[in-house]
């Protein structure tokens, strides 16, 4: 009982801090008076701030319940997840320039904005909110359902998983709600500092602790589970099924709107790279980390137990240093699902806002204020219907996130095709999407193939749609001005003129306000 | 740099090449083959990637002090 209180203690005490964090200091009280503030943070947090909410987007909760579960019960094959979180960054590294460009220039908010800005097409635009909201959302849910796991695992199961959702639920949208981006990147940054301090840090020892060392663990888990050393855990997996997970992950990473919003958050290009570097790296140290432990959690029988409920890493945690170690995990956990679902609900609430209820206004008829105010409504409404859902029996939830990768991956053609081909045009977009999508629901739902995935098959057949409508139809009118715009874009001058602008008004405002 | 890193991708994610490394008989170091495969072309993209920065903040950055730029234009409008 005593072991209980100490570990719910810590939990208790870190939301204690992030609540004084969002309700009692100046960058909290919904300070932001605009959406562009709201959704973007103005454009100008620092890189490392922005890191860290980058990070949070890849390292999930569900990495720790569902993504370690499977790790522990079948070795290498989840440890696709941290190849894939790792090449994600490489993307974000490669389009930053263009997209950060053209959402500094046309003032961009989120990604379909980035659509209608490409292609003008209104009905491509709207499909690809609903789309971008509809693949992302299973994310907050299962993000909830994890943060309920950890309530369980650190209560000893004296609560049970379903309520510690609630509880869970609860706090996290009244701080996301009072809170903005500026807010939330705060308390980021210090929920990626102890998340890399623990799990980097503290797995080295948890590895000596349990194991002996990294050479022993892998010995041993030889000994216990030989196939759990194969990527094709002895034959149930095809090495196609391997590289799908990884091609269409990868892809989807860059897909994911609040992924991709997050890009118009940074001062520059040179910083988006920046952040996209050091995530990367750290990314890589964490999840090398994270999988060896659930590799070797396999020879420890509590853990293989705990692999139905998906908490076979809070029964390590406490088994290798007791209490105090598993409250810094349950902290851990639930800030990382704080993270995900914090990014991905403001980034869905401005596309509600922005996408879905401003263009059927006149230019200027809605306020900035009033779009924020729906913005927060959105999330709201949209946090409850999450929570309720997240209170139902789910799979295991690493198995939702693959069939969502699948359907969001069919999104990069539209993105890509339009960032670097001038003949990409909105045919091409809506008609490969479309085919995409069907074909990936289609060859999943169906096939039940374990070689390549129906996303990969539905990819193959949106390329091939969107190359041959480029050259069907004629190209756009206003592509070669776009890319002219990247093409000529001078940071300095940019920046020069912007600021001599703003100080001839302030100069102009004392004047009149002189006289 | 870039073809370097496109190759460790194409490594990473080729059927064949992949089932090639998926060995348990085989060790390098402490780990077996299959663990090595993917922490080592995983680790050199990510390598590459950092190289890769550094070199594009030293030669094609957009950063600068804006300050400084404001009295530069100023001076040169005196």
């Amino acid at each position: 009982m005593s072991d209980t209180f100490i570990s719910v203690g810590l939990l208790i005490l870190y939301f204690i801090v992030i609540l004084v964090a969002a309700f009692g200091t100046k960058t909290g009280k919904m300070q932001e008076k605009s959406i562009e503030e709201f959704a973007v943070g103005n454009r100008g947090l620092g890189w490392v701030t922005v890191l860290f909410v980058m990070m949070g987007i890849s390292i999930t909760a569900s990495t720790f319940t569902s993504w370690f579960s499977w790790g522990t019960e079948e070795g290498l094959i989840p440890q696709y997840y941290f190849v894939l979180s790792t090449l994600g960054f490489l993307f974000s590294y490669v389009y930053a320039r263009k997209i950060w460009i053209w959402g500094r220039k046309f003032n961009l908010l989120t990604q379909p904005d980035f659509i209608q800005l490409r292609y003008e097409c209104r009905p491509l635009t709207l499909f690809f909110a609903a789309c971008s909201i509809l693949i992302e959302a299973p994310w907050v849910i299962m993000e909830f359902a994890s943060m309920g796991m950890v309530i369980q695992a650190v209560t000893h199961d004296a609560v049970g998983a379903k309520i510690g959702t609630v509880i869970v639920g609860i706090v996290v949208v009244s701080y996301i709600l009072y809170s903005g981006m500026k807010s939330v990147a705060v308390t980021e940054l210090v929920q990626g500092v102890i998340s890399s301090a623990v799990i980097a840090i503290g797995f080295i020892f948890v590895v000596y602790r349990l194991w002996g060392g990294f050479g022993p663990l892998y010995q041993q888990v030889m000994e216990a589970a030989p196939d759990n050393l194969l990527i094709s855990h002895g034959g149930d997996y095809t090495y196609e099924h391997w590289c799908s997970l990884i091609i269409t992950g990868t892809l989807g990473i860059m897909a994911w709107a609040s992924f991709f919003s997050r890009i118009y958050t940074s001062k520059s290009v040179t910083d988006v790279k920046r952040v996209s570097a050091w995530s990367a790296v750290i990314c890589f140290i964490f999840s090398v980390m994270l999988y060896t432990v659930a590799l070797g959690s396999t020879t420890i029988q509590s853990a293989v137990d705990a692999i139905g409920s998906q908490t076979s890493l809070f029964v390590v945690a406490d088994l290798a240093f007791g209490p105090v170690f598993l409250g810094f995990c349950g902290i851990v956990v639930v800030a990382a699902g704080m993270s995900m679902v914090s990014v991905i609900m403001n980034s869905h609430g401005v596309i509600i806002s922005e996408n879905f209820i401003k263009p059927f206004y006149k230019k200027g008829e809605l306020s900035s204020e009033t779009r924020l105010k729906i913005a927060r409504w959105s999330l709201l409404i949209y946090s409850v219907i999450g929570i309720g859902i997240s209170l139902a029996d789910l799979p295991a939830l690493y198995n939702i996130a693959i069939i969502v990768n699948e359907g969001i991956c069919q999104v990069v053609p539209v993105l890509v095709f339009g960032m670097y081909w001038k003949r990409s045009n909105k045919y091409g977009a809506l008609a490969g999407f479309v085919a995409g999508l069907v074909v990936a629901i289609s060859y999943a739902a169906l096939s039940g193939s374990v070689t390549w995935n129906g996303g990969m098959v539905g990819l193959a057949v949106n390329i091939v749609i969107h190359v041959a409508c480029g050259f069907i139809f004629p190209k756009d009118p206003h592509v070669d001005e776009l890319f002219e715009v990247v093409k000529n874009y001078n940071a300095k001058e940019e920046a020069l003129a912007a600021a001599l602008k703003a100080k001839n008004k302030e100069a102009a405002a004392a004047k009149e306000s002189m006289e | 740099m870039t073809v370097l890193i496109c190759i460790c991708c194409f490594i990473l994610v080729c059927p064949p090449i992949v089932e090639l490394f998926d060995r348990n008989d085989i060790w390098v170091g402490f780990m077996p083959l299959s663990q090595f495969f993917i922490i080592f072309f995983t680790g050199l993209v990510v390598v590459l990637l950092f190289i890769m920065y550094k070199f594009d903040a030293k030669y094609d950055s957009d950063e600068f002090d804006l300050e400084e730029l404001i009295k530069e234009q100023e001076g040169k409008q005196i």
